[in-house]
């Protein structure tokens, strides 16, 4: 018990306030609200009939509103990562989203009522190694909340803020891996379980004699 | 006494948290060494909807007979293409969808019939049983709770009990299940005390487990560090002798002792066992032993004993030196 009690209060603690916090929450789900705006399908000049014309390998096509004008987002089937985004009135390709862009989309959808407090630019590297510009939306409120916003699609897809940093140190530490959060299955944790598993089971032991143990009258 | 307030804390909530600290502890080591999701799940197979586009005259989205939608997607069945109305954009698939479904070249409201689901399912699974007549379920559905949505569900009679899910609308699939990835599911409702089948970890009844279970470890770790009441041993002091009479017999004890051995120790030694349930910590105040009425008295005896036993002499013999106390009665031998 003396080798895992550091251990048990650590997985106690951890514990305790990942589900005390709204798992939603933690992942930043409040903090924006999810477009609600009608499409308008009146200005539609260019159709799917043509932009299938112009990009025969379109896959994934989806018919959104991005800055107030109706934009078709799609993948081509040769290259499935990269997001395409074609204004559906003109029929031409959108450039990349600007600073000034990315902060009204993060100014439409975040819920909250502080400003921006810096928009930066990052450029994400995916685990196959492409690599994604971004747009990174600080918020000047009391969880630094910021929004991650896709270059490309201009789609928000990282929510962020402190209580999530939080979060994943107290999962590294409940899980025992402690450079990235990602293996369950590590030795270190096995062990401590184990021996977790044969302490508790010693304690019920115990308890059980105990109970069954012929009493002497107390004075 | 703060030790004996966190003895007395611990081991009620020990009581309290006991069994379900044991399956929070054999559910992880589950977990970690057991658990292999990706081999669970066999006879899966991937479901080839998409036809070709191309050369295909598609009907105008802005002449479908619709409210305007809040997105609209391109989506495939078994080779043909349908627009997908959306009228929310839940962040999460499982939150209820509001969609309608048009046939995309011709512009028509579109339903999916049971047949069609048949044969994606028969697609969608390589086993050898054969489908079930599809039906389409309303939420909760056991096998997946989170799900706000009606699904259709198609079983197959193999050995797991494969089912698989598939959209209301699209019939495309949304989770294929059996019963080894029903045992992983079961030891989550554990470990997550989600009896409700919620399928998420924040309800009340584990967060009550899970604060119950800090105190109960921090007060386990505060008794470690300070609980011990180790007295330094002292090799060279003289033994005296320890006088025991007996209610029960004439015939009274004589032990040879070290005086800095507590009587609790000390009897224990010569294999007579006080009752008690700390053993030895001065916690339970059960070891009650018969001395003299002017032994001295400790704050732990004060805590545990009531004046009127403190006055008749009655102690605790884990809290007196042999040295000190050196003729006590016991009931029996």
């Amino acid at each position: 018990m003396r080798f895992v009690g550091l251990q048990f209060i650590l997985w106690a603690v951890t514990g305790l306030y990942m589900v005390c916090l709204d798992i939603h929450f933690i992942h930043g789900e409040p903090l924006t609200h999810p477009s609600s705006v009608p499409l308008q399908l009146n200005d539609i000049t260019y159709s799917t009939s043509h932009l299938l014309e112009d990009y025969p390998d379109a896959t994934a096509i989806t018919l959104v509103t991005l800055l107030q004008k109706p934009v078709y987002r799609f993948r081509s089937a040769s290259g499935q990562r990269t997001v395409h985004v074609v204004d559906a009135i003109t029929g031409l390709p959108v450039d990349l989203l600007s600073q000034a862009q990315a902060r009204k989309i993060a100014e439409a959808a975040y819920t909250g009522s502080a400003v921006i407090e810096k928009v930066s630019p990052l450029i994400s590297r995916a685990a196959d190694g492409a690599l994604n510009p971004l747009w990174v939306v600080r918020f000047d409120d009391f969880a630094s909340s910021t929004l991650y916003i896709e270059q490309q699609s201009g789609r928000i897809i990282r929510r962020r803020h402190n209580y999530w940093y939080v979060f994943d140190w107290m999962w590294r530490l409940h899980i025992m891996d402690y450079d990235d959060g990602e293996n369950v299955t590590n030795g270190w944790l096995r062990t401590v379980s184990l021996v977790s598993v044969l302490a508790a089971l010693s304690g019920l032991t115990l308890l059980i004699l105990r109970l069954a143990r012929r009493r002497r009258p107390a004075l | 006494m703060m030790r004996l307030l966190m003895a007395n804390w611990h081991k009620w909530l020990a009581l309290l948290v006991f069994m379900q600290l044991l399956i929070w502890l054999t559910t992880g080591l589950y977990f970690n060494s057991l658990m292999d999701s990706a081999d669970n799940v066999t006879t899966e197979r991937l479901v080839q909807h998409e036809g070709y586009l191309p050369g295909r005259q598609l009907y105008p989205v802005q002449a479908i007979a619709a409210p305007p939608p809040v997105a609209i997607s391109l989506v495939w069945v078994l080779g043909s293409p349908y627009y997908q109305f959306d009228y929310n954009q839940p962040l999460h698939d499982y939150y209820l969808k509001q969609r309608r479904l048009f046939n995309a070249t011709t512009g028509v409201p579109w339903q999916i019939s049971p047949e069609q689901i048949a044969k994606i399912a028969e697609q969608a699974y390589s086993g050898r049983a054969t489908g079930s007549k599809p039906v389409l379920i309303s939420p909760p559905i056991d096998d997946l709770p989170r799900q706000q949505n009606p699904l259709w569900q198609v079983r197959f009679a193999d050995e797991y009990s494969t089912a698989i899910y598939l959209d209301a609308l699209t019939g495309h699939v949304i989770k294929h299940t059996n019963d080894r990835q029903r045992f992983d599911d079961l030891m989550f409702t554990l470990h997550f005390m989600d009896y409700s089948g919620s399928g998420f970890f924040n309800h009340p009844l584990i967060i009550v487990f899970a604060t119950a279970t800090c105190l109960l470890s921090l007060s386990g770790g505060y008794l470690l560090i300070f609980g011990s009441r180790q007295r330094p041993a002292a090799q060279s002091a003289t033994p005296v002798t320890l006088t025991i009479n007996f209610a029960s017999t004439a015939e009274p004890a004589r032990l040879e002792v070290r005086p800095t051995d507590t009587v609790f120790n000390a009897l224990s030694k010569h294999n007579i066992e006080l009752p008690s349930e700390c053993g030895g910590a001065g916690t339970c105040g059960k070891c009650r032993v018969q001395c003299s009425a002017d032994t001295p008295v400790n704050d732990v005896e004060h805590y545990h004993l009531s004046e009127q036993q403190l006055a008749s002499g009655i102690r605790l013999g884990c809290q007196q030196l042999t040295g000190t106390c050196q003729q006590l009665q016991l009931p029996y031998r």
